[in-house]
């Protein structure tokens, strides 16, 4: 039957495997240059993602709130700041970031979006900057900050009272970077 | 693969490759049309058809595959063109004839008639390339021919 079968094929010409070749080539040209195109785009967009993340990366809470009293008064510089370590696995880790600064025992939440603060006396300097601190060491501290310590002002930024505010609820600072004075305030004060 | 062995599996193979797209597309042109597509496409993957533990399946399959995903946009080809051209010659009408009656199988059984009747590969080479058990090609092929031969004017083509 297979040869009955077989019989009834009509007789086709050959394809031209030259013509075959030809177009194999030219195709994996084109899949080839599109795929060099598309890991291009790729890695513009993760460099750009990547890079905006770093620039604009957000602040979230990195420890518990520190203890000093006071909430006026000194210079907390000569403060020695604590040194996180990785974890004994060895694990390298990069915290995210709310603004915030400790002090006098309270936690003052950076308010964006608000009218700059127009300073008033100074109470004191920052003494710890928790984000230089926990970047440089891939690590988080799970203690407690001296007070004075900051996730928005490098040290040494000076922290004042806001004009017209009481201090126990508002407070001012020079952010890092581009040294505007950013708004504090403690949270339902 | 190299060229040189390319062109030689290319030339050994392309007769019954022609012979196989002609019996599941019914036309002279799309067959070569197939051919040549599965040509390309084998030539641009021959690292892998030379790897392969038969290459002359991986060309079958992608082959078949072609044929497959193509079907879907020509559901009517097969058995509208029948008789738009047929090729002249005394077994004109037995072809046409041939060609309407695997129109009306499924796809799976009209893969089996032709790699196994047009084709003459053996039933567990069809399994492979269809994508079944042996038992599936055996009944199924029964099943198809049972069909075919209730057309009287394939009885006598088809008879064991």
């Amino acid at each position: 039957m297979t040869k009955t079968l077989n019989d009834l094929v009509p007789p086709i010409v050959p394809v031209d495997l030259d013509e075959v070749m030809r177009e194999g080539r030219r195709r994996r040209r084109r899949a080839t240059a599109i795929q060099g195109g598309l890991a291009a785009a790729l890695a513009v967009v993760v460099g750009g993602t990547t890079g905006y993340w770093w620039v604009n990366r957000p602040d979230a809470v990195p420890a518990t709130p520190a203890t000093s009293p006071a909430v006026s008064g000194t210079s907390t510089s000569g403060v020695v700041c604590p040194t996180p370590t990785p974890p004994p696995n060895g694990e390298k880790t990069l915290a995210s970031y709310s603004g915030l600064l400790y002090w006098g025992g309270r936690t003052y939440f950076w308010e964006q979006g608000q009218e700059p603060p127009t300073p008033g006396a100074k109470l004191g300097e920052v003494t710890c900057d928790i984000v230089a601190i926990q970047d440089k060491a891939f690590a988080i501290w799970r203690g407690s900050w001296p007070d004075g310590s900051s996730t928005v002002a490098s040290r040494g930024a000076p922290i004042h009272e806001v004009k017209g505010e009481d201090p126990r609820c508002e407070l001012t600072v020079k952010r890092r970077g581009d040294s505007r004075w950013v708004r504090l305030r403690v949270k339902d004060c | 693969m190299d060229d040189e062995a390319f062109v030689a599996l290319a030339e050994e193979l392309q007769p019954r490759l022609s012979r196989t797209a002609w019996g599941l597309s019914g036309e002279v042109e799309l067959a070569r049309d197939l051919v040549q597509e599965t040509l390309v496409r084998a030539y641009q993957h021959r690292s892998r058809v030379g790897r392969a533990r038969s290459p002359e399946a991986y060309v079958r399959t992608i082959l078949l595959n072609l044929w497959r995903s193509q079907l879907r946009g020509r559901r009517e080809l097969l058995t509208s063109q029948v008789h738009d051209a047929p090729h002249r010659d005394d077994l004109h009408l037995e072809r046409a004839a041939l060609l309407e009656a695997l129109a009306g199988l499924s796809n799976q059984q009209r893969m089996i008639v032709v790699l196994r009747h047009i084709d003459d590969l053996p039933v567990k080479q069809v399994a492979d390339l269809v994508g079944c058990s042996e038992q599936t090609v055996t009944t199924q092929d029964a099943r198809a021919l049972a069909r075919l031969r209730l057309r009287t004017d394939l009885a006598d083509l088809l008879e064991e």
